[in-house]
C-alpha cells in the first residue's frame, strides 16, 4: 500500500510556456511512495509535457520539481535516471536495430563501470562484469515474458512485445519511479492485462512508484490509486478513480458542456 | 558457430598479416611501397571518420586534426629538435586535445548542421596553416620534415626509418596497433553507447547516458588517430601544404567518407576494404586521367544502389547465388 507520510515526487506550481502558448499552469501534484497515479485529460491538455519535465527530457519555465526531497527542476535527464527516474515514451522509443537483449543491456548502463583503460587494459574483468550484466539481462526479460526472442531485433518484434521492451529497458535501470506515457497504446485486451499485471508486480515486488498518461479507462481504473485530470495545462481535479469518473467537470472537459435545449 | 567463425577470424588476420609484412620482399618498386604507405594512412584516417559515423553523425573536417597532427609533430622536431617517437604522440595528442575541446559546442550539433561545421572548421585550419607564413611557411609550404630516423630495435640491430620499406614497416605498427585499439573500442560498452545514441538518443539520455560527453569522447578520439595520421603522413612526405588542392583540403574527406560508404560502413573492417580496393583501382585507372574521379563516383554510386551494404556483402552475396543456382 502506496505510504502517505512523505511525497516522493512533488510538483510546486510547475508551468510550461512554448512561445506564448502555455502547455501546463501552475501544476501541483504529491506522488506519495509506491502510488500508481493516473495522469488523463483530454488531447492537448498537457500531460506528456508534464512527464518530459519530470523526465528531465524538457525544462520548465517555472515552478519546482522535487524528488526525494531534492530539487531537480534543472538536472538533465541522465543525471535523473541516476537518481532513479525512467520513462517508457508514447511512441515505441527503442533502440529498433539492437536486439531485445542489447536493448535492456544499453538500460544497464548505470550498473557498468566504463572507462578507456578498463577497455584496453582490463578486458578479462570487464568481460567478466558484462557477462555478468547479460545474465541479469537475461533474467529481466524472463521476467517479463520476453525469454523466448533475446537476439530478435527490437522493430521486428510484435507491437505489444515493443511495449514490453520498452518497459524492460525502463525497469533495467534499477528506478524508484517511472514514468509510462501511453503504455497500454496499440496492444490488444490481452496485451493489456498483461502489461497491467507488469506493473502491479513492479510495485509490489520492487516498491516501485509510476505515475501513468492512459486513455485506455479500464486500465486506468484497474491500476491506478489516485487520479489526476488535466485539461487546458491545469488540473481540474483530482481522486480516487471512482470520485473522477462521477465528476461532472471532468466529464465536461471530455465530452463538452450538454446544451440545453428551449422548450418552446 | 561462434568459435568457427573466431578461427576463421583469426586465420584470415593471420594470412593478411603475413601478406603485409612480406609484400615490401617482393616489390622493389619504390612507388608501390610509398602506396602501400599511403593506403595504411588512408586506412587509419577512414576508421577514425567511422568512429564518429558510430554516433550517427558525418564529419568532412577530418583532415583538419589531420593536418594539427602533421604541423605539430613536424615543428616540434624541425625547431626543437624532439625525436620523432616523442613528437608523433604530440602530434596525435593536439590533435585530440582541440578535438576534445571543440567537441563541448559542435556534439550538440546533429545532422547536415555539424558536417557543415565540420567543413568550416577544417578549412580555417588549413586557412590558417596557409596564410601563417612564420610557423607553417604560409603558400610556401613546410619543407625538410625529416624522416624518423635510426632507432636500435632488439633483435634487428640499428633501423633506419627513412627508408621506404623502413617506413611502411613503421607505418603498418602504427596503424596496425591504432586499428586495434579502434577495434577494441568500437566492440566494448562504448561502441554500444555510440551507437544507441545514433539509435535514439533521447532514450539514451533517459537510461543514464550523457549523451554530451560520449559525444565528447567520441570525438576526441577519432581527432587523436586522424592527427596520428597527419604525423605519419607529414614525415612521410617531408613536405607540407596547406593549399587548398592538397591532403589537407575538403576532397580528401570527402575520399574518406566514400571509402568508409563503398567498402561498407556497418563492418569495421569495411573502410579498410573500400581504402584497398578504390585506392588500387585509382592506380589501375590513372590513364584515365581527369575521368579517374568519374569512376571512383560510378562506382560509389552503383555500390549504394546495387549493394548498399558495400564491398563487405560480396562474399555473402556469392553465397545467396551460389545457393539458388545449386537449387
Amino acid at each position: 500500500m502506496p505510504n502517505q507520510s512523505t511525497p516522493v515526487l512533488e510538483l510546486k506550481g510547475l508551468h510550461k510556456c512554448f512561445q506564448g502558448l502555455t502547455a501546463v499552469s501552475k501544476l501541483d501534484l504529491n506522488v506519495f511512495n509506491n502510488e500508481i497515479i493516473g495522469l488523463i485529460g483530454p488531447n492537448g491538455a498537457g500531460k506528456s509535457t508534464v512527464l518530459n519535465m519530470i523526465g528531465g527530457t524538457l525544462k520548465p519555465t517555472k515552478g519546482h520539481i522535487f524528488f526525494n526531497g531534492k530539487e531537480i527542476s534543472q538536472i538533465p535527464a541522465h543525471k535523473r535516471a541516476k537518481i532513479g527516474i525512467s520513462r517508457v515514451f508514447q511512441a515505441n522509443v527503442l533502440f529498433r536495430n539492437f536486439s531485445v537483449l542489447d536493448n535492456v543491456l544499453v538500460g544497464m548502463h548505470l550498473q557498468s563501470k566504463v572507462s578507456l583503460f578498463r577497455v584496453l587494459f582490463q578486458r578479462k574483468v570487464v568481460g567478466k562484469e558484462e557477462n555478468k550484466l547479460r545474465h541479469k539481462a537475461e533474467l529481466l526479460l524472463a521476467s517479463v515474458g520476453l525469454d523466448k526472442c533475446f537476439e530478435e531485433r527490437a522493430c521486428n518484434l510484435p507491437h505489444g512485445h515493443q511495449r514490453i521492451l520498452a518497459l524492460a529497458v525502463a525497469m533495467a535501470v534499477n528506478p524508484r519511479l517511472i514514468l509510462l506515457d501511453e503504455p497500454f497504446t496499440g496492444m490488444t485486451d490481452s496485451e493489456v492485462i498483461t502489461m497491467m499485471d507488469l506493473v502491479k508486480k513492479l510495485r509490489i515486488e520492487q516498491n516501485i512508484t509510476c505515475i501513468i498518461i492512459e486513455h485506455n479507462l479500464k486500465a486506468v481504473m484497474g491500476l491506478c490509486d489516485r487520479l489526476s485530470v488535466l485539461n487546458f495545462g491545469g488540473k481540474i481535479a483530482e481522486g480516487t478513480p471512482d470520485e473522477i469518473f462521477n465528476n461532472p467537470i471532468v466529464t465536461e472537459a471530455y465530452l463538452g458542456r450538454e446544451e440545453e435545449e428551449d422548450v418552446a | 558457430m561462434k568459435d568457427k567463425r573466431k578461427l576463421k577470424n583469426l586465420a584470415g588476420g593471420l594470412l593478411t598479416a603475413v601478406i603485409l609484412l612480406v609484400t615490401p620482399l617482393f616489390i622493389e618498386n619504390i612507388y608501390w611501397i610509398s602506396l602501400l604507405v599511403l593506403i595504411c594512412i588512408n586506412i587509419l584516417l577512414t576508421s577514425s571518420i567511422r568512429i564518429i559515423w558510430l554516433t550517427g553523425e558525418i564529419t568532412l573536417g577530418h583532415t583538419g586534426f589531420m593536418l594539427i597532427g602533421a604541423y605539430t609533430s613536424s615543428l616540434l622536431m624541425m625547431r626543437y629538435g624532439f625525436s620523432f617517437w616523442f613528437t608523433i604522440f604530440c602530434g596525435a595528442f593536439a590533435a585530440g586535445v582541440i578535438a576534445f575541446i571543440l567537441a563541448f559546442p559542435y556534439r550538440r550539433i546533429r545532422g547536415i548542421y555539424f558536417t557543415i561545421l565540420t567543413v568550416l572548421t577544417a578549412e580555417s585550419f588549413r586557412n590558417l596553416a596557409y596564410n601563417w607564413r612564420e610557423v607553417t611557411g604560409g603558400r610556401t609550404g613546410l619543407f625538410g620534415v625529416p624522416s624518423p630516423g635510426e632507432v636500435l630495435i632488439p633483435w634487428l640491430g640499428t633501423v633506419n626509418f627513412g627508408g621506404f620499406s623502413e617506413y611502411y614497416y613503421l607505418t603498418l605498427f602504427f596503424v596496425s596497433l591504432s586499428l586495434l585499439i579502434l577495434y577494441l573500442i568500437e566492440n566494448s560498452r562504448y561502441g554500444l553507447i555510440w551507437k544507441a545514441i545514433k539509435e535514439a538518443s533521447i532514450l539514451a539520455g533517459t537510461v543514464g547516458i550523457n549523451v554530451i560527453w560520449y559525444n565528447v569522447i567520441n570525438f576526441a578520439i577519432a581527432g587523436f588517430f586522424a592527427g596520428l595520421a597527419g604525423a605519419l603522413f607529414a614525415h612521410f612526405q617531408h613536405t607540407l601544404s596547406a593549399d587548398p588542392r592538397s591532403s589537407f583540403g575538403v576532397m580528401t574527406c570527402i575520399y574518406l567518407v566514400v571509402y568508409m560508404v563503398v567498402g561498407g560502413e556497418k563492418r569495421f573492417i569495411g573502410g579498410i576494404i573500400g581504402v584497398i580496393c578504390l585506392t588500387l583501382i585509382s592506380e589501375f585507372s590513372r590513364s584515365l586521367e581527369e575521368y579517374q574521379p568519374m569512376l571512383v563516383g560510378a562506382i560509389a554510386i552503383a555500390v549504394v544502389i546495387a549493394m548498399p551494404e558495400g564491398f563487405v556483402g560480396i562474399p555473402n552475396r556469392i553465397r545467396q547465388l551460389y545457393s539458388r543456382v545449386a537449387r
